[in-house]
């Protein structure tokens, strides 16, 4: 007996292996039977971490002789505190650690969580990649932009590049990037920045300036030369749903539009969340050991609800994406940091930024016709075309910058892009805030809070995201049956978002031709994958038109949402989603939010494609805007 | 007079330049319509609203008396008038408010009607007859009356290797006879059960007024017809009809070609020129009316700032540059706040009217109303 209990508080608990996903939890799975209460009390774990075995012997008997026996023990471990949970019968739900906050930071602590056998629930307000996750330049840097200032900073940058273009690589288009050396730009810098590359181990090569141009036809005629760096672009969304995905195909639970209300203590000690469905207005609560403020520009208010202070500057960068590509490659200019310096391909667009000004909140804000200009200005020094090109959206993002107590009132970009974990524990035990950092370096943020989560928990189950795909590869016969069924251009694009689910999707056409439609022509989204996102068989279905945009692209072309949008709700719709009353309130918010982003442009093409909008719904249907709704029938 | 010499060259052909060419033919002027396509007609059915031109505005009898003559003469009558209000649905289940529509879609007001079947096309996803009869249902209890919408489906057999679309159906209506029987053939039964048949915007840009009345009477019901997305048929068929009306009045359509620039000489504009391929055509003017929608005040240089109560375009002193150019259409509202873009096409309709009467040698002079902002008016 001794022998067995020491097996059972052994120094490892592999995590499950990734080789066999795991199938949904229910009780189904469970064969063999302790009582709930005396496997939940077998299960309670001491700070030196030994497992307290009381009943559990009958299992241990059974189990002890099986090879992958530590692996099975963990994932039961966890199916049965999930049985535990489910079959009390009571109305709250439980986990061990709650995440608050749905960005790359939230999704990737949820999927490393899921990794290493700890349960967890994802509570975000919005929709997934809802806040500084979402409205980037979605650039993976490579470190060049750091390197001079925070060589800590770009070292980070230099090894998570590498990483997630390993894990993510449906993810990330491998654009490379360049450094560019600008007329005025100061020489030195150039210098300075070609040595801390080399120490840092950014791989970069000099180009001259024929050699650039030849790269990139776009870049002014009076540069002097540039570097090559392994900048890439990173679709935002993307990466944030596959981290949030496999975690759920895990069993973990990820809850969007559910915003939370309260963070309670019992004793000093962290005992539960309350939240509320911002859609049907339930409010629920979930039992948990350890809850993470990851909500980014939202920080500071989330920790508020625990009665801790954490100060948050919120550091506003606004962005615009022109209709099409002016470079092939990320283009930088190599000076010190400043606005309007990037500009990032984006799948069919490219996106330039960004300003930073200092703002009062993560929300309300706007931008102001004199920062456009400004941006466009700037940005012509780097890719002249930019003067001309058609600005498509205009979009702004807040950069939550920890303000360490230390720190005096500097500048948006002198505080450190490092990351802060705090723990709580003095004022709530179990509470946990992870503030700054930026996107190239999610992972690792996570890595950090997942290790002192552990820690916490008194569980042993190392990081292992820095090996592992978030998405198992594609199939290539899957792609050859969509070929034969859809337009090359349309085949290609569902491949690569939807990676192993083309299967599905191809199946469905098969059974039903009509699906083969393409629903939004700007963006190849054809209606079996719209259906599929809408459903409820889709790990994270979209729970709004802007969801089915973010997990599709729909509505991110030059029409903005103003066909497809309305095709995505009659979806919805038909689906049975959505009452017609529903539908119609839904496609109102949705043309608000899209209209919103166009309404800041000033010139060019774009302006007649919003006033097209404007005038078939406000107008023509009498539908949404100013003026519309009224059927006022009194004669003049 | 040269072939390519003419009293009015119009440039722009929806609703505004159309009626502008109409006008000044019909007073027995030569006149050529250049256009890039069939403007504001691709959009929309020619709906206008209730609420936007004031009854007292000047010449407004005038150019919708001869609005409605006209449109009757090419086949595509509208119904209603000034002072009226008239509901008709849309296909996102609301009711756009109208004081004149063409006929296809006049028969649906929901005080007039009591059991209406909307009718949807199995494949064509661009509306949805639930949706729409669901939605209107609502918004008739608010306005308490007695109509009753429900969803019907019929099926139509698409052009093989497509995705059904009302435009295509439309086509095919106007050419294949079969489909024509196969689309009454499902309807009859529809017809029996409903006083007013709603349907999607598939009968032809050909069906004019006796033909649709024809097939009402075939039904035995009332059809109201709905207007889908762009482009749409119902305009697409007045702008056919428009067109072949204009060309029997003796009007040269140049259509297809987008306008490069205009021939100006001591103060006045001597001829319009087109890209059209291979080198560009020349056309010679005595008046030119512009009325190429609200973006496309580029055409007129930098000096332009607006234009005055005479629709002549200004420089910054209030002068017009030229003195035989006018400026008609929703091209006076030029690209100010998109939330103030009601009655486009009673502005289209006054003001073709007005300017081609100028072009045609009209002596009255009826000033453009106050609320257009004339006089000085800046556009982006």
């Amino acid at each position: 007996m001794l022998f067995a209990l020491c097996r059972v508080t052994g120094r490892r608990m592999r995590p499950p292996s990734l080789a066999t996903p795991l199938p949904n939890h229910d009780s189904s799975t469970i064969t063999i039977g302790p009582r709930a209460d005396d496997v939940r009390a077998s299960l309670q774990l001491d700070r030196r971490g030994s497992l307290l075995c009381t009943a559990f012997i009958p299992f241990l008997v059974q189990q002890n002789r099986r090879p992958e026996r530590d692996a099975r023990k963990s994932r039961a471990a966890s199916c049965m505190k999930k049985t535990a949970e489910l079959s009390q019968g009571g109305e709250m739900e439980k986990t061990q650690v709650v995440i608050i906050g749905g960005g790359a930071t939230g999704a990737g602590i949820l999927w490393d969580l899921a990794r290493r056998g700890i349960d967890a629930v994802l509570l975000e307000q919005g929709d997934l990649a809802n806040g500084a996750t979402g409205r980037c330049h979605g650039l993976l840097h490579s470190g060049g932009r750091y390197v001079v200032k925070d060589a800590a900073a770009a070292q980070e940058c230099v090894a998570e590049n590498r990483i997630l273009k390993r894990i993510a690589p449906h993810c990330v288009h491998d654009t490379g990037g360049l450094f560019v050396e600008c007329a005025p730009d100061d020489p030195a810098f150039w210098e300075q920045w070609w040595q801390a590359c080399h120490k840092v181990g950014l791989e970069t090569e000099r180009l001259t300036a024929n050699e650039a141009r030849d790269l990139e036809p776009n870049l002014p005629d009076d540069i002097v030369g540039a570097f090559t760096c392994p900048d890439a672009h990173v679709d935002v969304f993307q990466l944030t749903l596959s981290n949030a995905a496999a975690a759920v195909a895990k069993g973990q639970r990820c809850k969007t539009y559910c915003q939370v209300e309260a963070i309670e203590a019992e004793g000093g000690r962290l005992r539960r969340v309350r939240y509320r469905d911002m859609q049907s207005g339930e409010v629920s609560e979930i039992a948990c050991e350890v809850a993470i403020n990851a909500a980014g520009g939202w920080a500071e208010q989330v920790a508020k609800l625990a009665g801790v202070h954490v100060p948050v500057r919120c550091d506003k960068g606004t962005l615009l994406i022109m209709n099409h590509r002016l470079s092939t490659r990320v283009v930088n200019r190599c000076r010190k940091p400043g606005d309007a310096d990037i500009l990032v391909p984006a799948g069919p667009v490219c996106i330039l930024g960004t300003s930073s000004i200092t703002v009062p909140g993560p929300e309300g804000l706007t931008v102001e016709q004199e920062e456009i200009d400004h941006l466009i200005k700037l940005g012509a020094e780097l890719v002249p075309a930019l003067q001309e090109a058609r600005v498509l959206r205009i979009f702004c993002g807040v950069r939550p910058l920890y303000v360490p107590p230390a720190a005096t009132g500097s500048g948006g970009r002198e505080i450190s892009r490092g990351f802060a974990l705090l723990d709580h524990q003095e004022t709530m035990a179990g509470f946990l805030s992870i503030v700054g950092g930026k996107l190239t370096t999610y992972r690792l943020m996570a890595q950090a809070v997942c290790d002192l989560v552990a820690q916490k928990l008194a569980i042993q189950a190392e990081c292992t995201t820095a090996q592992t795909p978030l998405r198992a590869p594609h199939e290539a016969q899957a792609l050859r049956r969509a070929q034969q069924l859809l337009p090359q251009p349309v085949a290609e694009k569902a491949d690569r978002r939807l990676g192993p689910r083309l299967a599905q999707i191809v199946s469905a056409i098969e059974q039903r031709p009509e699906l083969a439609e393409v629903v939004c022509e700007c963006e190849l989204v054809t209606r079996a994958e719209l259906e599929y996102v809408l459903g409820a068989e889709s790990p994270l279905p979209a729970r709004t038109i802007g969801d089915v945009g973010r997990r599709t692209r729909l509505g991110f072309g030059p029409c903005q949402g103003t066909f497809c949008g309305y095709k995505a709700m009659l979806t919805g719709y038909e689906m049975g989603r959505w009452t017609a009353e529903a539908a119609a309130s839904e496609f109102e918010r949705y043309l608000d939010e899209r209209w919103k982003g166009q309404s800041w442009i000033h010139s060019g093409k774009q302006v007649e494609q919003l006033y097209l909008s404007h005038d078939l719904f406000g107008v023509s249907m009498n539908f949404h805007g100013a003026a519309a709704g009224d059927v006022d029938t009194e004669s003049r | 007079m040269r072939s390519n010499q003419f009293d009015l060259v119009v440039v722009g052909a929806g609703i505004a330049g159309l009626v502008a060419a109409a006008v000044a033919a019909q007073r027995g002027r030569r006149v050529a319509v250049a256009s890039s396509g069939p403007g504001s007609f691709v959009f929309g059915a020619g709906t206008v609203e209730a609420r936007s031109l004031d009854a007292a505005t000047p010449g407004l009898d005038e150019a919708f008396a001869f609005f409605h003559q006209f449109s009757g003469e090419a086949g595509v009558p509208f119904l209603g008038g000034c002072g009226v209000t008239h509901l008709i649905p849309t296909m996102l289940g609301s009711f756009q408010v109208a004081s004149m529509a063409p006929f296809t879609l006049w028969n649906a007001d929901p005080h007039e009607a009591t059991d209406v079947a909307v009718v949807g096309v199995r494949g064509m996803t661009s509306i949805n007859a639930k949706f729409i009869a669901e939605r209107l249902n609502t918004a008739v209890a608010a306005l308490s009356c007695r109509a009753q919408y429900r969803a019907v489906e019929i099926e139509l057999p698409p052009t093989v290797g497509t995705f059904p679309s009302a435009l295509q159906f439309a086509n095919r209506y106007d050419q294949d006879a079969t489909f024509r029987e196969q689309l009454r053939a499902q309807l009859t039964p529809l017809a029996h059960q409903a006083e007013a048949l709603i349907v999607p915007g598939v009968l032809g840009l050909q069906c004019g007024r006796t033909e649709f009345a024809q097939l009402e009477c075939e039904l035995g019901a009332q059809l109201c017809e709905l207007p889908t997305l762009p482009p749409s048929v119902p305009g697409l068929r007045l702008y056919h009809h428009w067109e072949a009306r204009l060309q029997r009045l003796g009007v040269e359509m140049y259509t297809g070609f987008p306008i490069a620039r205009l021939e100006c000489d001591s103060g006045r504009c001597v001829a319009v020129w087109l890209e059209t391929p291979a080198r560009p055509l020349r056309l010679e003017a005595a008046t030119v009316i512009l009325a190429t929608g609200p973006f496309s005040w580029l055409l007129l240089g930098n000096e332009v700032v607006g234009y005055n109560r005479q629709m002549q375009p200004v420089d910054a002193q209030g002068a017009p540059l030229v003195d035989n150019v006018y400026v008609a259409g929703t091209m006076l509202r030029g690209a100010g706040d998109v939330r103030g873009l009601q009655g486009g096409n009673a502005l289209a309709i006054l003001t073709g009217y007005v300017s081609g009467a100028y072009a045609a040698g009209e002596a009255r002079f009826w000033p453009l109303p106050e609320s257009l902002g004339a006089a000085g008016v800046q556009y982006a």
